[in-house]
């Protein structure tokens, strides 16, 4: 579904601080499934959801989806495919402060034009969903880590994408919250949406919502190991 | 040199122009000599971001380029008192050897931005910008234009001396005159007159079946063109005489002024217009590419529409304008 082809990602190229965040990265990433990306801080997690998303443009390489080509695509094109295909979920949660929770969720569905009844329809059904229903009123800063980690994940899917990707959902959450995002995770899963999580959190390996993992280290894929065939290294997650 | 504000504005804008599309040529010569699309390596990623850069700026200088020629032609009239013997923009143009190449440069100019508008347009609705390299070879003809216009127009402007005595409209279109204007100028009216309503006439029907039924597009680009040389040719053969009421004044350009009831500015407008759509849509109308199919139809008849309307007025004011006149030829 996925496919990206020698992928690099280097940042002020030709400068003093030039840094190769992402290097001759080549790999596919099928449909339906979870696919982890795993390694230490500063090892192009970010960096490699964001070019598998079409946050970023890669420097060298092509990323295609559905054997279409994505990383030269012009930027309104590029834009339509990211809010129709990709449902992203940052680390950081990225809502926008003093909107509500249902205005956050609702907000990637206002470009599309559909009906603005429909789309808090839906909004507050997917906040029901992940268990948000009683806050959809409350400003975003109101809420917990988890809460807001919830949100945000409602907010990944308004636009119904195929693909999920996310980095670090796990990152700011305790033990109990933590389950929660991966049970959520879990269950987009059994709905046949395909996940990409960019994580180091041991937690994410224990449980058997990924099924493949990618380790990275300075930018490069160290090993693909498919859950079925090879064992978890959890020393791998440490950073 | 004559310092005249219009004259500086134009300077400006045609260097200013030609800067801008030198880049772009020698980047499209560039660009144009390593594109390889299937290939992910640095050096054709670096080529494709920078082609939207590139075209942005082809873009603005286009844009600025449009108006000069109406500019040029308004400015070179209202020089006209400037020169002994000059009594329209001919003298002007005529008070040294570069102001009418200027001038035919800068009309190719206008129809071939025009086209690269068109391309660019399109180009930028399709998903793999399928006109990218149409887009950029078209930029090889538009760069060395920009470059021979803006020359031409430092020549003519810089070139200028108020005490030359230049020659009126009449040495060009008049009957002792000699070249292609004055052969159009002998042209009998009983030839010019059904000649420009028979090419207009299956200009606008092409126009209207296109619009009707999708069919004729190509077609109705090539009328378009073929209108334009036709409608000129009348201008000159029998139109200006009925307007100014004299069998022997042929000039173009005296239809610019007050005392013509400034007929130029309502005639020429819609006859570039009209044109500069009409091939448009022809060219859209020929795009074939996948992922075009919805758009280049789309933008094709946007064109048409706009062309047939000021091809009808253009057709309409003529008619007036002949049917108000008292002259018998």
């Amino acid at each position: 579904m996925i496919e990206l082809v020698g992928v690099g990602k280097t940042f002020n190229p030709g400068r003093d601080n030039e840094f190769h965040a992402v290097r001759e990265v080549s790999l596919s990433i099928e449909a339906g499934r979870v696919t982890a990306l795993r390694g230490p801080s500063g090892s192009g997690k970010t960096t490699l959801l964001g070019l598998i998303g079409g946050l970023t443009r890669p420097s060298v390489g092509r990323v295609r989806l559905q054997g279409r080509d994505i990383s030269a695509l012009p930027e309104r094109f590029l834009t339509a495919l990211r809010r129709d295909t990709f449902g992203f979920v940052f680390q950081q949660f990225q809502l926008i402060r003093d909107l509500s929770v249902l205005d956050n969720v609702m907000l990637p569905a206002v470009p599309t034009g559909r009906p603005h009844a429909d789309i808090r329809t839906r909004a507050l059904r997917l906040l029901d969903e992940v268990g948000l229903g009683r806050r959809a009123a409350a400003r975003v800063q109101w809420l917990s880590g988890g809460e807001a980690q919830r949100a945000a994940i409602a907010r990944a899917l308004i636009n119904d994408p195929p693909v999920i990707l996310a980095d670090e959902p796990t990152a700011h959450l305790d033990n109990v919250l933590s389950r929660q995002i991966l049970e959520i995770l879990a269950d987009l899963r059994r709905r046949g949406r395909t996940l990409v999580i960019a994580s180091h959190d041991p937690l994410v390996f224990e449980t058997d919502l990924v099924e493949r993992v990618i380790d990275l280290r300075d930018g490069r894929v160290l090993t693909v190991h498919d859950r079925s065939t090879v064992p978890m290294d959890k020393s791998a997650c440490r950073p | 040199m004559i310092f005249q504000p219009a004259a500086l504005a134009l300077l400006l804008a045609s260097s200013l122009n030609a800067l801008g599309l030198a880049a772009a040529g020698l980047f499209a010569l560039r660009m144009l000599r390593h594109w390889n699309p299937d290939v992910g390596s640095e050096a054709q990623i670096a080529l494709e971001r920078r082609t939207h850069l590139v075209s942005t700026l082809v873009v603005l200088s286009l844009l600025l380029s449009l108006p000069m020629l109406a500019l040029f032609t308004h400015t070179a009239d209202a020089m006209a008192p400037f020169f002994a013997g000059a009594m329209c923009a001919v003298g002007s143009l005529q008070a040294n050897a570069w102001g009418l190449p200027a001038l035919w440069v800068m009309l190719a100019g206008f129809f071939l931005a025009a086209a690269w508008l068109v391309l660019h347009r399109l180009d930028t609705r399709g998903w793999d910008q399928p006109l990218l390299l149409a887009k950029y070879r078209l930029l090889l003809l538009l760069a060395p234009l920009a470059l021979a216009q803006a020359a031409l127009l430092w020549l003519y402007f810089g070139g200028l001396k108020a005490e030359v005595i230049t020659s009126c409209c009449g040495s060009l279109f008049g009957p002792a005159a000699t070249g292609a204007q004055a052969e159009l100028s002998a042209l009998p009216e009983a030839i010019a007159r059904p000649l420009f309503f028979v090419t207009l006439t299956p200009t606008l029907a092409a126009g209207a079946v296109f619009l009707a039924r999708g069919r004729l597009g190509r077609v109705f680009g090539m009328l378009a063109g073929l209108n334009f040389l036709v409608a000129l040719a009348a201008i000159v053969a029998f139109f200006a005489p009925h307007i100014y009421e004299q069998p022997h004044h042929h000039c173009p350009f005296c239809l610019l002024q007050a005392e013509h009831g400034y007929a130029g500015w309502l005639l020429y407008p819609l006859l570039f217009l009209g044109t500069a759509a009409g091939l448009g849509a022809g060219l859209a109308a020929g795009v074939r590419a996948a992922s075009l199919q919805a758009e280049a139809p789309r933008l094709a008849a946007a064109l048409a529409r706009i062309a047939v309307a000021a091809l009808a007025a253009f057709g309409a004011a003529v008619s007036f304008y002949l049917w108000r006149s008292n002259l018998v030829m």
